[in-house]
């Protein structure tokens, strides 16, 4: 049998694992599903600033550093080598942190620090909580830390299970195949899927390295074939450039899937964009009710500002962020999206404006009206 | 109709750009016909805007019959060769799919189908999608709306449309191109104007496939093509309106034909190397940058090395030639006293940043954005220590090599650190060199498997 039909055999005796050993469900020593409110009965949090469950998910508020503390008396034992298995989505850059109280002596802080793709997936990470051996105790209540920039964190379900390779391994292909979301920043960088805990690029430049270093082994070997060396050695990193490429095809393909769903298929009144939610309604809003010779304030920042401006052109924009007024010209026109600090006083007829840090409130129109909406929270409102 | 409005406004950049390129070939047969459509509207776009930018400077409105003028005599010209025998219509041969065993069938049918699939989801999401991206919507974009808006180009610096308004000082090639578009088009419309950046995308491709057709058999021109169209950053751009990837198709035109004139010296390929360099410095000022950073350089060390009048000719024209064609935005940007750079001046000063190594390193191995590309360059770096000799592939290598060290330069020696700490540039700035970058890395890989080939010919015949 030569060399590479034992590498094929070896890949297929490997996939074949999974199946051979715990496919089967492993039994939870300890499981939060979040279904019901009453499930985060006994969970306190430092730094939260809110917290609810919606739709089985756990979500909360919090600053820089969260730290979610379980029920105590957990009294989960260590013999079976119990792994956290926690599925959670971040809205902000964030890492996770673990540690446990065992049933005698100081808290174990795991040295694991998680940080995942920043990508609007849900992630599911398996975190060993008893690597060492002096860590052979009951756990008693669980930690967790979530450090980072401050915004919602929202967790799926947590569990304490033994470790069982059929889920771990379908976690992971799920994670491999998890959908590329389109948002303002990706046109700067795109991220690689994550196999394993760490991405899928990394893999395939370190399989690479290993393809060119054992063909440059083979290479300065033989003095007869080296020309079929070296065209293998190609041949193999196209195969690898391929693997890539294939995924990333299917990311791509994923981002045309989410705007034909989102924005091609829907009515008109329906149409939302990725990241910017109901913004082009917002756009046939101002084309079908300020004239286009007209210009407009506007309450609200990045992402918004700069592609209203652009969008309805040639009317034009007054914000702190972006402007193109022509200052002989009055501005009537408010325009408010999504931004609870200004309201619409009906009994002066006039846009009231409260800050949200002092409570101060003061007027920042002149009487008018309001002459189209898309909802409560966004209309265009025309000075008299 | 609107499809056929398109085709006409793509038609006539190409026309024109069609006739320069054959001018500058003369009767000597050095382009493949592909090879030339695609050179003739690259070139031609470059032309075309930059005489409507000339139109706006003189008060000239912007419509159908101003902005299309000069293809009139590029018609009566072709003409005139058709009928003189001197350029024929009948289609180019393709020989993608010719001379391979069954196994190169499979691998061209392969990465065709790749391709296929990637532009065809770029023009899907380009169709489809209004501009998303904050460049496209603040700069490229809007200015286009701004000049269509107008007709023309507002020379008032009072007023907020004061050249297309947002960020004057950019160069308008390509806002003026999407202007172009939009007066064929008869309004305003997203998809029209937005389709250049899957055509450059597409012509990446063609071109690098004809760069390297040239030495090389056409399964290996194919992969070139490949490597280029599935670096993911790459295509990903492809479907967006961002100009970092036209930058980059430009600029490898450019080394293309300048490395072809290296190695067989003919006249014609310097216009058109020195076409490319030129319209690169009217689509973004990195070009210019680029251009000075990576191509002069190593134009002046091969001048000093190989002390001809014919050389220094060459060199001359290549200058004279981007001088040229710039010279109505040069003196725009003194006339109107905008800033050399677009950055502050706080920005020039020297500081290290060691830690932008492992940013850097970060982003070129461990992100979705380049494939194993950087792996493959390294390495290519190391083969062409064996062959630095053969055909004037280290000048094509240190073309490359200056070049990136000007893109990358900035982030670690100077406050721009802070935009490589936050990543919204790098990335975008390496799209710029990749195009040139694959085809060197196709170059020395090709040289490299025929020196082997040459070497295992010479043991047999001495066996």
């Amino acid at each position: 049998m030569n060399f590479s039909r034992k590498i094929i055999l070896t890949l297929i005796l490997l996939l074949l694992i999974p199946g051979f050993t715990g496919l089967s469900a492993s039994t939870d020593l300890r499981s939060w599903e979040f279904n019901a409110p009453e499930e985060i009965k006994g969970w306190r949090g430092e730094g939260v600033e809110g917290s609810r469950v919606q739709e089985g998910v756990f979500q909360i508020m919090g600053r820089e550093q969260v730290q979610l503390i379980s029920p105590s008396n957990l009294d989960i034992p260590i013999q079976p080598d119990p792994y956290l298995r926690i599925r959670y989505l971040f809205h902000s850059p964030r890492y996770l942190q673990v540690f446990w109280q065992p049933r005698s002596g100081k808290p174990v802080l795991l040295p694991d620090v998680i940080q995942p793709l920043f990508d609007r997936n849900f992630h599911t990470s398996w975190i060993p909580l008893t690597d060492k051996l002096e860590y052979r105790d009951t756990i008693e209540q669980l930690g967790l830390i979530f450090g980072g920039r401050p915004g919602w964190v929202e967790i799926d379900s947590i569990e304490v299970l033994p470790f069982s390779l059929g889920r771990y391994l379908q976690d992971q292909w799920r994670e491999f195949m998890n959908p590329r979301r389109l948002h303002p920043g990706m046109i700067n960088s795109l991220n690689s899927p994550a196999l394993f805990d760490q991405s899928f690029i990394s893999w395939c430049n370190k399989l690479a390295l290993f393809v060119l270093v054992i063909g440059a082994i083979i290479y300065f070997r033989t003095k007869n074939n080296r020309i079929r060396i070296a065209a293998m050695a190609g041949l193999a990193i196209l195969v690898i450039w391929m693997i890539y490429d294939i995924r990333e095809t299917y990311s791509q393909f994923q981002v045309a899937e989410e705007i034909h769903r989102t924005y091609i298929k829907p009515p008109a009144g329906e149409k939302t964009y990725p990241s910017l939610s109901d913004f082009y309604q917002l756009v046939s809003l101002v084309d079908n009710n300020i004239p286009s010779d007209a210009q407009y304030h506007f309450y609200q920042e990045w992402p918004y500002d700069c592609r209203l401006k652009y969008f309805v052109y040639p009317r034009r924009i007054n914000c702190d962020a972006s402007s193109n007024i022509i200052s002989s010209l009055p501005i009537p026109y408010h325009l408010i999206y999504r931004n609870p600090q200004i309201q619409y006083d009906a009994v002066s007829r006039r846009l009231r404006y409260q800050d949200l840090n002092t409570g101060m409130e003061f007027y920042i129109s002149n009487p008018g009206v309001i002459t189209g909406w898309i909802d409560p929270g966004s209309y265009i409102f025309r000075e008299d | 109709m609107n499809i056929l409005r398109l085709l006409i406004a793509y038609f006539i950049p190409l026309l024109i750009g069609l006739t320069m390129v054959s001018l500058a070939e003369g009767r000597r047969n050095i382009f493949r016909k592909g090879e030339k459509l695609a050179d003739g509207f690259a070139l031609g776009l470059g032309i075309q805007t930059m005489y409507i930018f000339c139109l706006g400077l003189i008060n000239i409105r912007f419509t159908f019959w101003s902005c299309s003028a000069p293809v009139w005599p590029a018609v009566l010209v072709n003409l005139y060769w058709i009928k003189t025998g001197r350029i024929s219509l009948r289609p180019g041969s393709l020989t993608i799919l010719r001379g391979h065993h069954v196994f190169g069938k499979i691998l061209v049918g392969i990465i065709i189908l790749l391709i296929s699939i990637k532009l065809l989801l770029n023009i899907f999401i380009s169709f489809s999608s209004p501009a998303y991206f904050d460049d496209s919507i603040t700069i490229w974009d809007y200015k286009a709306k701004v000049f269509y808006h107008h007709r023309g180009l507002v020379k008032d610096p009072e007023h907020p449309d004061f050249f297309g308004g947002n960020v004057p000082k950019y160069p308008n090639g390509i806002p003026l191109f999407k202007t172009w578009l939009a007066i064929c088009n008869g309004q305003w419309e997203e998809w029209p104007v937005n389709t250049i950046s899957w055509v450059i995308y597409l012509l990446t491709g063609v071109f690098l496939y004809y760069g390297l057709k040239r030495w090389h058999s056409a399964l290996t021109a194919l992969i070139g093509a490949y490597l280029a169209m599935s670096l993911p950053l790459f295509a990903f751009h492809g479907a967006f309106a961002h100009s970092d990837i036209i930058v980059g198709f430009y600029l490898m035109g450019g080394v293309i034909y300048l490395y072809r004139w290296l190695v067989e010296r003919d006249s014609g390929l310097i216009l058109v190397a020195a076409g490319f360099f030129a319209v690169v410095g009217w689509i973004k000022d990195e070009g210019v940058i680029l251009f000075l950073g990576g191509v002069l350089p190593t134009g002046i060390l091969y001048l000093l090395l190989h002390r001809s009048w014919n050389c220094l000719k060459s060199g001359l024209i290549l200058i004279v030639t981007v001088l040229l064609f710039l010279s109505p935005w040069l003196v725009s940007e003194i006339v109107y006293r905008f800033p050399v750079a677009v950055s502050g001046s706080h920005y020039f000063k020297l500081e290290f940043h060691p830690e932008a190594i492992m940013i850097i390193k970060r982003f070129f191995f461990n992100t979705g954005n380049y494939n194993i590309f950087w792996l493959l360059y390294l390495v290519s770096l190391i083969i062409v220590l064996k062959i630095w000799q053969k055909v004037n592939i280290a000048y094509l290598v240190l073309m490359n090599l200056l070049a990136l060290c000007t893109a990358i330069v900035p982030f670690v020696f100077t406050p721009f650190f802070k935009w490589l700490a936050v990543g919204t540039t790098i990335n975008r700035a390496m799209l710029m060199i990749i195009p040139a970058a694959i085809f060197t890395i196709c170059r020395i890989w090709g040289l490299w498997l025929q020196e082997n080939s040459i070497q295992k010919n010479n043991l047999e015949k001495q066996r």
